[in-house]
């Protein structure tokens, strides 16, 4: 399978390494690791091409067939935006 | 002179060179060209082998790659290859090979008790039987007699071959739809590979008469590989495409047939791939269709035309299309009397009827074959009206064609994500083409048509060329085609009303019509169950003669239709692939990963270390010349180092430099110990966790500037650690402006530990620049510098407990420096040490590695509570607050000293209250040898309630029954507190 | 002309390197094109391997000087690694064809003068360069991954 890397191009999949699924954001922590609904059309995911320019990418993959939706690199917030 | 059933002319095999070559011991001949198979069937050979389970005599069924009989074992002995099939193995002169599954002879085969009592083992026979009074009692029989052929004893010695290829349309395939899929994409521009599993190119069109463009259709084949080769098309024969995996194909190269040493594996990427992977011909299941002598129709067909060999001298031919009669034309041209053909249809009208019954051809109307006679070979056939009317007739015969068909090769297709549907007309399934970049075409999308294959390929390779980008105004070039006509196939799966226990469906795993009747009324529905347990389709062939015929089968017995029953599902590889040529590079010793050096390795090698592989790197484990085990060499490292001093290659560390505006700000919220802290030329040791609290790993963190840091990581935890860091720079850090840099490689660092090791670098370090910091450094102080023009740093920091100096020294100018050392050292008895004193060393400061920060502790549980009090808000803070860390139950780091100065302590040791006691307290995490205080001690994670100073503990290792009586002690052995680091 | 050779030498190298968040937008005129490589007679080079990431080898940092300060400004910063990269210089009639027993060159080198890679599990900058390539790669990764290219030859 072939992930669309912003900086590098087309490459295998096997060059990059995921890390984590992205809860909803604003939901409190006790929902977020307890009553989640879990979307499989969508899931939000961050991924790093760790075997490549190792830049992190933000992945929307529809799991029901391991497709990628979306690729996008991390976000930047805005300059007076917080960390979470 | 000439085998017996060689015709004299025709086929393509060179009569100019003969072959000679041995099957089981028999001396025979072949020419040049032909196949293992078709030379012996020249030669009248047709028992070549026996069956897996029943042990029955068995002959050879199709010409190709899906043949599931013929299988035999080439160059007997310790590089025999198993399981070649003996219709696409290529004959060369001196060839040996043998037959297999048979014991002592294939004639005289005592395993075929088996098959009298193979008849009792009906399908799922391994879930029933052999279990009283005990498995083992039959074990070594079943194991003897079970499994396909056997596996040599010495490796192929295969130098790797992987080829990467790249291009804008794959066209798999190179019959008549292939090729004229590769001249129309190529005619578009494209970059066009086409892959052919056969030695030539031409698929049926090698065999069948027809006429193309006013040529024939040889000519036109051979005209096609020209104009190809002049577009730039890449025509690979022998060259399999085994799997269909997402965005990538591999292919399977193997000229020889077999595995070899010139076999290739292909790692393609295309734009488009064109799927003309053809139809491939099924069998029909009727009583003793197994004897050796039956094949598939066109296997007969393929033998005459492309080998001059005659099956058999009188042939029955049994099919349920319009193209028998043309074979049986051809056939008879070949020289082979058609006795019989049996058809269990109504009679066409077609002219070529009347021509051969004029001829001498029985032709039998809707009648079925009942049951094949003969032992080692077919003898005769016994033929009866289809629905049982009226008396049986005997015919004789020595060889029978048989076809039911032809079932599209959707292998591929499937892979690839394409649908299947039924078509009642063709009685099999047909992809169903929805993706603008994998197109079947030809055979394999149900067009047999000579003419509609020709013509879907063209198109094929057109939407190919487009789905890739290519658009050129294409040369289109019409086809006038005269061929054989449409075979309109009537689906007939098998004869009713025959002995069903010998009714083959699945030839090689002897699976029968009775087996299939027998999973359906044990309760089996689904054609991937039935298939796992009657064994249908699992065999070398993967079931491509017999998939189709067995789940129709199994749709008649469960009363369902066959586009609702389905087949299983296809899964790569498609060929077998040797594991030799998927290992690729990785197939040779030493290969399998890299080997990391450190800039100091020739010299550790030179002074004989012994190199260990840690993680990736090799690092000395002590050097030889300092004692004659392992033990006394550490002991006497470690000793030595406290006594004078000590070189250590500690390169392996990660080194990561953190740079950027906010660079300060950013290591704040990673680390706790708040590195913002840390003067300029100041080092501190820092901790960092990760996001649920827990400690990720340890270092030093140097400030090279206001905004610019150099971090340590351990050895083990570099990879992790700069994955953390970026991670946390893009994402929870992202208005932050930091760049993070890795530079392990960059720089080399040498420890220099011990009493004498000031005087030692006054002596290696020109005074000029070196003098005055020496002097003035003191501990967690670092100095940049030069050393002969190349940067260096001095970093005071101490891992042994003794004075101790890191330089960190450009990589490439790092040989001289040590070797400067260890020559101005060696007068003061400054040694190199290794991994296993720098162990003792630390254990005996109780400084932590990643035995104790193995990922389950917190910095509470490491006694770092003052760490974290002078820490900002940082990663992991927030869940290190949890009341769960706090518990009683958790451990703590301590030490521990054997109560005795002779015993042991084993890292990973249960920590126990009393001698019987089982329930674990902790365990110990590190333990050595300590010359110091003449006895082991260790560091340990002990629950807090049982931590307290002077506590009894037993160190129990069950496993080696070793109980060691231990003291807890603080985490610090020697010199607690720590005057001679600041000396 | 050997159909391959495969020489390794050392080569002086700096790092710059500019905080994401502060590079100019992809399309922004100052932006340069991922895997793009500028050369000098001299055998100097910058090679933009990453995001915000640029390797300088040789007296590049000469040849750069006023964007390298350019980037300082915006908050990178320069580091000297000499001694962290070697370069494996791939050359002959058959470089292509030998590198491409362990990667998809062409795609890997798609639209682009350099990318970076993993070849035989080393992390590997891989550049065209005057007939053949180039393979840049960290020193302790060197010696094995020279000695598997050039046994496999």
């Amino acid at each position: 399978m072939l992930i669309s890397c912003p900086f590098c191009g087309e490459r295998e999949v096997a060059e990059f390494e995921f890390r984590c699924t992205l809860e909803e954001r604003g939901a409190t922590a006790a929902e977020r690791l307890y009553f989640r609904l879990a979307d499989p059309r969508r899931s939000l995911e961050h991924w790093q091409h760790v075997r490549g320019c190792r830049m992190w990418l933000e992945l929307h993959r529809d799991l029901r067939t391991g497709r990628v939706l979306r690729t996008a690199s991390v976000p930047v917030p805005p300059a007076d935006g917080t960390g979470s | 002179m000439t085998a017996r059933f060689r015709n004299p002319t025709g086929g393509s095999v060179d009569r100019s060179r003969t072959c000679r070559f041995t099957f089981d011991r028999q001396s025979l001949r072949g020419f040049a060209g032909d196949t293992l198979a078709s030379a012996l069937l020249a030669n009248g050979v047709h028992l070549i082998g026996r069956s897996t389970k029943c042990r029955r005599p068995r002959g050879i069924f199709t010409a190709g790659p899906e043949e599931p009989n013929a299988l035999g074992t080439l160059d007997p002995g310790d590089r025999q290859i198993p399981n070649v099939p003996l219709t696409v193995a290529p004959l060369a002169d001196g060839l040996v090979f043998a037959s297999q599954n048979r014991w002592p002879s294939l004639r005289f085969d005592l395993s075929s008790i088996a098959g009298v009592a193979g008849a009792r083992f009906g399908a799922g026979f391994y879930y029933k039987t052999f279990m009283w009074p005990a498995w083992r009692w039959y074990e070594p029989l079943i194991r003897g007699l079970a499994g396909l052929g056997c596996a040599p004893k010495i490796g192929v010695d295969r130098p790797p071959r992987e080829r990467h290829l790249d291009c804008d349309v794959l066209v798999v395939g190179g019959g008549a739809a292939g090729l004229s899929a590769a001249r129309a994409a190529a005619s578009r521009g494209a970059k066009v590979v086409l892959c052919e599993q056969d030695s030539s190119l031409g698929g049926e069109l090698q065999f069948e008469t027809a006429t193309i463009d006013g040529r024939a259709s040889s000519r036109w084949l051979i005209d096609s590989e020209r104009e190809l080769r002049v577009a730039g098309v890449e025509l690979l024969t022998g060259t399999a495409v085994v799997g269909c995996y997402d965005d990538l194909l591999l292919a399977l190269c193997q000229p020889a047939g077999y595995p070899g040493e010139a076999d290739e594996l292909l790692h393609i990427r295309a734009a488009a791939r064109v799927l003309a992977t053809g139809a491939t011909e099924r069998a029909i299941a009727f009583a003793g269709n197994d004897r050796p002598g039956v094949m598939l129709l066109g296997a007969v067909e393929r033998f005459a035309a492309r080998f001059a060999v005659r099956a058999g001298n009188e042939a029955v031919l049994f099919a349920n299309h319009d193209r028998v009669y043309c074979a049986a034309q051809r056939l008879r041209e070949a020289g082979i009397r058609i006795a019989a053909i049996v058809d269990p249809r109504a009679r066409p009208e077609l002219a070529v009827l009347e021509e051969l019954e004029r001829g001498g051809v029985r032709i039998c109307n809707e009648q079925v074959v009942e049951q094949v006679l003969g032992g080692h070979r077919v003898s005769g056939v016994i033929v009866r009206h289809r629905d049982g009317v009226g008396t049986p007739t005997r015919i004789s015969c020595d060889v029978l064609g048989a076809s039911g068909g032809w079932t599209p090769a959707l292998q591929l297709a499937t892979q690839s994500g394409l649908a299947q549907r039924y078509d009642a007309q063709l009685g099999a399934f047909i992809p169903v083409s929805e993706s603008a970049t994998v197109i079947p075409a030809g055979a394999a999308r149900g067009k047999l048509e000579l003419a509609a294959a020709l013509a879907d390929g063209t198109a094929a390779g057109a939407v190919a060329a487009t789905a890739a980008g290519r658009d050129a105004a294409p040369a289109e070039r019409p086809a006038l085609v005269s061929a054989d006509p449409a075979p309109a196939v009537m689906p007939f799966w098998r004869v009713v009303g025959g002995d069903e226990k010998r009714q083959f469906v699945d030839l090689q795993n002897d699976v029968t019509v009775s087996d299939l009747r027998q999973a359906v009324a044990e309760g089996f529905r689904e054609i991937e169950h039935v298939k796992r347990y009657t064994a249908l389709g699992v065999g070398t062939d993967q079931g491509k003669t017999s998939g189709l015929p067995g789940a129709a089968i199994l749709a008649e017995f469960l009363g369902k239709p066959l586009a609702e029953v389905g087949v299983s599902r296809p899964r790569p590889p498609t060929r077998p692939i040797p594991l030799g040529v998927l290992a690729g590079f990785r197939g040779a010793p030493g290969t399998v990963r890299p080997v990391r050096h450190t800039p100091l390795q020739a010299d550790h090698v030179a002074d004989g270390a012994l190199m260990e592989p840690a993680g990736l790197w090799l690092r000395p484990r002590y050097y030889r010349d300092h004692g004659e085990s392992l033990a006394a060499a550490a002991e006497f490292e470690a000793q030595r180092v406290r006594a004078a001093g000590g070189l250590f290659d500690a390169s392996t560390l990660g080194k990561i430099e953190v740079a950027g505006p906010d660079a300060a700000a950013f290591l704040d919220r990673i680390y706790l110990a708040r590195p913002s802290g840390i003067g300029i030329g100041r080092a501190r040791y820092c901790v960092m966790l990760r996001e649920d609290g827990m400690v990720l790993d340890d270092g030093l963190v140097l400030r090279l500037a206001a905004q610019h840091f150099l971090l340590t990581t351990s050895t083990h935890a570099a990879a992790a650690v700069l994955s953390h860091l970026e991670y946390h720079a893009a994402c929870s850090a992202a208005e932050l402006a930091v760049s993070c840099t890795d530079v392990t490689d960059a720089w080399a660092v040498i420890v220099v530990a011990g009493p004498r090791t000031r005087q030692l670098l006054r002596k290696v370090l020109p005074p000029a620049q070196w003098r005055e910091p020496l002097e003035q450094l003191r501990h967690m102080d670092f100095h940049c510098g030069k050393w002969q023009s190349r940067p260096l740093r001095l970093l005071r920091a101490s891992f042994s407990g003794e004075l101790a100096y890191e330089l960190h020294c450009a990589a490439d100018a790092a040989p001289p420096l040590w070797r400067a050392l260890r020559r101005h050292g060696a007068p003061d008895g400054v040694i190199p040490y290794g991994l296993e004193a720098l162990d003792i060393l630390r254990v005996e400061k109780g400084y932590l590695t990643s035995a104790e920060i193995n990922g389950q502790v917190s910095p509470y549980d490491l006694r770092l509570d003052d760490m974290v009090k002078r820490s900002a808000p940082c990663i992991g803070s927030g869940l290190l607050a949890r009341p769960a860390l706090h518990e009683p139950s958790r451990p703590i780091l301590v030490g521990l000293v054997a109560a005795d100065a002779t015993a042991r302590l084993d890292a990973g040791a249960q920590l126990i209250a009393a001698a019987r006691s089982t329930q674990s307290l902790g365990h110990v995490t590190s333990a050595v040898w300590s010359p110091a205080l003449g006895r082991a001690v260790g560091l340990a994670l002990l629950a807090r309630e049982f931590a307290a100073h002077d506590r009894e503990v037993v160190a129990a290792d069950p496993l080696r029954a070793r109980y060691t009586k231990a003291r807890v002690t603080a985490a610090v052995h020697f010199d607690p507190t720590g005057e001679r680091m600041r000396l | 002309m050997k159909a391959v050779e495969i020489l390794v030498e050392e080569v002086r190298c700096h790092e710059l390197v500019v905080p994401v968040s502060r590079l100019p937008a992809a399309a922004a005129p100052g932006a340069e094109p991922p895997g793009s490589v500028r050369r000098y007679a001299d055998g100097a080079a910058v090679l933009h391997v990453g995001p915000g990431r640029w390797l300088l080898a040789g007296h590049a940092i000469e040849r750069e000087s006023s964007a390298v300060v350019a980037a300082q400004v915006s908050g990178g910063s320069l580091l000297d690694v000499s001694g962290k990269w070697l370069r494996l210089c791939v050359t002959g009639a058959q470089a292509q064809g030998h590198l491409s027993h362990f990667l998809n060159v062409t795609q890997v080198l798609h639209g682009r003068d350099c990318a970076p890679v993993t070849i035989l599990d080393c992390p590997t900058l891989l550049a065209r360069r005057e007939r053949g390539f180039e393979l840049w790669t960290g020193r302790s990764w060197a010696t094995w991954l020279h000695e598997s290219l050039t046994r496999s030859r």
